[in-house]
């Protein structure tokens, strides 16, 4: 579509025969636990991305995320810590661009996508102490289906992206994630260079994100978990450097607004950084 | 967090090859072009890199570079040969841009406008 997003995947440029190879390290930090085990979850994931371009309109996604949890807590007096890292839950999906309209330096493009989560991260991990919750598991288990559609403007001084999202996620032995949507919107505007002077400079964009993330309360034999979904926003700012083969990105995802259910976590930060490669 | 520590590694180590891999081919400047495209939907350098390489694809186009301020796309060919007007357009269609024109050197065929 454009230079895309950072925070999401789903405005990656793609031409028909072409690829683009994106790895992401992403820190989540979670505390402000309102009970006396005093929960602290740090979530260090890798995602790797691979796009292809089927043909001009339609492009191939595959991400498949490399995942180190680690939780603290108080058990009695002591504090405990349990972790597991391993593979999480993969997602391929297509996007299809179904309205396009161009102009010298600008575009705008309008495309919708389909995919599913793959179960391919364990959902049976244990440690010494027994099985990990939930929370600490690597995969949900489930095949579970997103439908979505990004839009794009892009100009040489600014672009928004806006894109919505819809999963619908399955029961796997009882126990369901909650169904997620979400709405990404990002923008951007060029800093340098000031003149584009001749060929293909580089660009330094400035970038503000946002991320409207509202979850369903997870179930556990058909009964709703109390202590689980919510609405989340997030508002991220960062820096984005494009050069005509790579682009070098960071962002850092700050919650604003946090309406948790029960006992859930807040988060207290994402950061974001991100490499792309055109091939 | 042991695999914390591995996974920046290898990020680091695959921030340097990707760099690298980058910076390796560079655009290269052409001087008095045989054919200039306009090109409009282009606003973007990585975006630009899906349209050199699919005009690199068509056999008779020695070098190029793209002009990202003009909209442009200009091109030298191999010796004594000549593009397809259809290969130029399919290129860039392939490339997700619209192509809304074709000027030759003037010792060539002159130029035409796409519809757009």
């Amino acid at each position: 579509m454009a230079q895309a997003q950072i925070t999401t995947n789903t405005a990656l440029p793609v031409s028909k025969g072409g690829g683009i190879f994106r790895i992401q390290t992403k820190v989540l930090r979670s505390s402000g636990d309102p009970t006396e085990a005093d929960r602290e979850l740090t979530v260090l994931m890798v995602p790797f991305v691979i796009v292809y371009g089927v043909t001009s309109k339609l492009a191939a996604f595959g991400i498949v995320p490399v995942l180190d949890k680690q939780i603290r807590f108080t058990n009695g007096l002591a504090r405990t810590e349990r972790s597991v890292s391993g593979l999480g839950d993969a997602r391929v999906f297509f996007r299809y661009t179904v309205f396009q309209k161009d102009a010298r330096g600008a575009t705008f493009r309008v495309a919708p996508f389909v995919g599913t989560q793959i179960p391919t991260g364990s959902r049976d991990a244990s440690d010494d102490v027994g099985l990990l919750p939930p929370s600490l598991q690597l995969g949900s288990g489930s095949w579970s289906p997103f439908v979505g559609a990004v839009l794009t403007r892009q100009t040489f001084a600014w672009q928004i992206d806006v894109s919505v999202t819809y999963q619908r996620n399955n029961a796997v032995d009882g126990f369901r994630v909650g169904d997620e949507a979400r709405l990404d919107i990002a923008s951007k505007i060029r800093l340098l260079p000031r003149d584009l002077g001749e060929g293909l400079p580089s660009f330094l964009y400035a970038n503000i994100e946002s991320n409207l993330i509202l979850r369903e309360k997870n179930e556990i034999a058909g009964i709703r978990n109390e202590n689980s979904g919510g609405l989340v926003w997030y508002v991220d700012p960062g820096f984005q450097f494009i050069s005509r083969r790579v682009v070098i990105e960071t962002v850092i995802q700050i919650p604003l607004v946090q309406q948790l259910n029960g006992a859930a976590l807040e988060n207290d930060f994402i950061f974001v950084a991100s490499i792309r490669l055109a091939f | 967090m042991k695999i914390g520590t591995r996974i920046i590694f290898v990020f680091l180590v695959l921030l340097t090859t990707m760099l690298s891999a980058g910076q390796a081919r560079a655009q290269e400047a052409v001087e008095n072009p045989d054919v200039t495209l306009s090109v409009e939907g282009l606003a973007c350098p990585i975006c630009a890199y899906g349209l050199e390489k699919r005009l690199k694809k068509i056999d008779s186009v020695d070098t190029l570079s793209i002009h990202i301020k003009d909209g442009e796309v200009r091109m030298k060919l191999k010796e004594g040969s000549s593009i397809a007007e259809e290969k130029i357009r399919e290129a860039v269609l392939d490339a997700g841009f619209t192509l809304t024109g074709i000027t030759y050197r003037e010792e060539e065929a002159g130029s035409s406008r796409c519809p757009g």
